[in-house]
């Protein structure tokens, strides 16, 4: 389930190889936008995608993580990736005051029992830490004008097909082809996280419970898989999240509440594309 | 905001010279052992004519606390400290913090940067891409893409 096109833009657009496949329950694009990258650099892309996919899923049976929670699996035992990860992981719960933690679960059922030996998830790392690695797949091709799109969470860099900066727009929470913002970046990670729908909530992990008043938090910053991240934390964390981005260092961050207002970090002014 | 650029301008600056500083020191070390011979493809071996430096090693045993030179900013004096282990910088401290003047008290003592607030729009702008959390779960979208890719199978082998 790929599509691989190089696109023909119009005469004075520069190259432009874009690629789509479904990996990880999301689809996740490529654009390149240097002229000399072959396609299976692309490949290798997808590759390692799958690699990630396969190691880290939850929603695989087989994969080391859920080996791991089912006790099947030594910690010791696992791909140094799956530990490096992990260390990562518990680096940054312990900065975000536990906002961010594996153990609790992302997405809610309606559990009313409280579940104590809760098995480790790490998507919320592991998704923005996949594109961080797609991306410097292309680096090392010599890639330097190219987006990693995997299911909002995005590593861009350079200029898109028409020269000019990326141009990023923030999911309206309500109007599905509408944006609520537009941003403008050439060397940067962007992770959004979120949830729409009723029924689809990320837990905080000191109450139990969904958080609420927030629809979406969106961070940018230098690194995608730090972004992911701090935006699964923020969001966690509920309407005080956006005064928690605001003492970031070096990610800026944009809350979409409820009520329908929108909280800016004033590190986001960099890349507003409607700056005042 | 340019307060802050400056500020970290300034902190690289300061760590740079501590640095240089730690760089001059691991070259004295160098000079006082043997002289790099470079030997050329003959198999002779001659010291490298010219005004190439030799190579740094890959690893040095310089260890020790470096301080760097005291930089006057607008609202003080700012010294940074860098920790050195191995040859490899382990921790960096500001160790002068400017608070005799009352106006460093009250940047010290500023809370967290306000936030801008602004009204939710809906633009249908030209945008590349676009960064959201997804509108199914990704149980609900896995579910369905397992099902369909069944469903290929299926008609591949009808």
């Amino acid at each position: 389930m790929s599509e691989q096109t190089y696109i023909q833009h119009a005469p004075g657009v520069g190259a432009h190889l874009h690629r789509l496949e479904h990996v990880m329950g999301m689809p996740i694009g490529v654009d390149v936008c240097d002229s000399d990258i072959e396609a299976k650099t692309v490949d290798r892309v997808y590759q390692w995608l799958r690699f990630v996919d396969a190691t880290f899923s939850t929603y695989r049976e087989d994969s080391e993580i859920s080996r791991l929670n089912r006790g099947e699996l030594a910690l010791e035992q696992t791909h140094p990736a799956v530990r490096s990860v992990l260390r990562r992981c518990e680096r940054l719960r312990v900065q975000t005051d536990g906002y961010f933690d594996v153990r609790a679960p992302l997405q809610s059922a309606d559990k009313t029992e409280v579940d104590c030996r809760r098995p480790i998830d790490p998507s919320g790392l592991v998704k923005g830490w996949s594109v961080a690695g797609a991306a410097r797949i292309l680096e090392r091709a010599g890639a330097r004008n190219y987006c990693v799109n995997a299911g909002g969470d995005a590593r861009l860099r350079g200029c898109s097909w028409n020269g000019e900066p990326w141009r990023v727009g923030i999911q309206h929470p309500t109007i599905r082809d509408r944006v609520a913002t537009v941003l403008v970046a050439s060397d940067a990670g962007i992770a959004t996280s979120g949830a729409y729908e009723r029924g689809e909530h990320i837990i905080d992990p000191h109450t139990g419970s969904p958080s609420e008043g927030v629809l979406s938090v969106t961070i940018v910053g230098p690194d995608v898989a730090t972004a992911d991240a701090y935006a699964t934390a923020a969001y966690a964390m509920g309407p005080k999240g956006a005064q928690w981005c605001a003492g970031l260092k070096d990610y800026a961050a944009i809350v979409i509440l409820a009520e329908g207002n929108v909280l800016s970090t004033p590190a986001m002014s960099r890349y507003r594309a409607d700056a005042p | 905001m340019r307060r802050k650029l400056a500020a970290s301008a300034v902190a690289v600056v300061v760590v740079v010279a501590v640095l240089v500083l730690v760089l001059h020191h691991q070259q004295k070390i160098q000079r006082s052992s043997t002289p790099v011979h470079v030997s050329s493809p003959g198999g002779t071996t001659s010291t490298p004519s010219g005004g190439s430096t030799p190579p740094t090693p890959a690893t040095s045993n310089v260890s020790g606390v470096f301080t760097g030179p005291t930089v006057e900013m607008e609202y003080g004096p700012v010294q940074v400290a860098i920790n050195v282990q191995g040859g490899k910088i382990t921790d960096v401290k500001a160790m002068q913090y400017p608070v005799d003047r009352p106006r460093s008290q009250f940047i010290n003592s500023q809370a967290v940067p306000l936030l801008r607030t602004e009204v939710l729009q809906a633009q249908s702008a030209n945008v590349n891409l676009i960064s959201g959390a997804t509108f199914t779960s990704e149980a609900f979208a896995r579910s369905l893409q397992a099902a369909i890719e069944q469903e290929q199978k299926k008609v591949a082998t009808h």
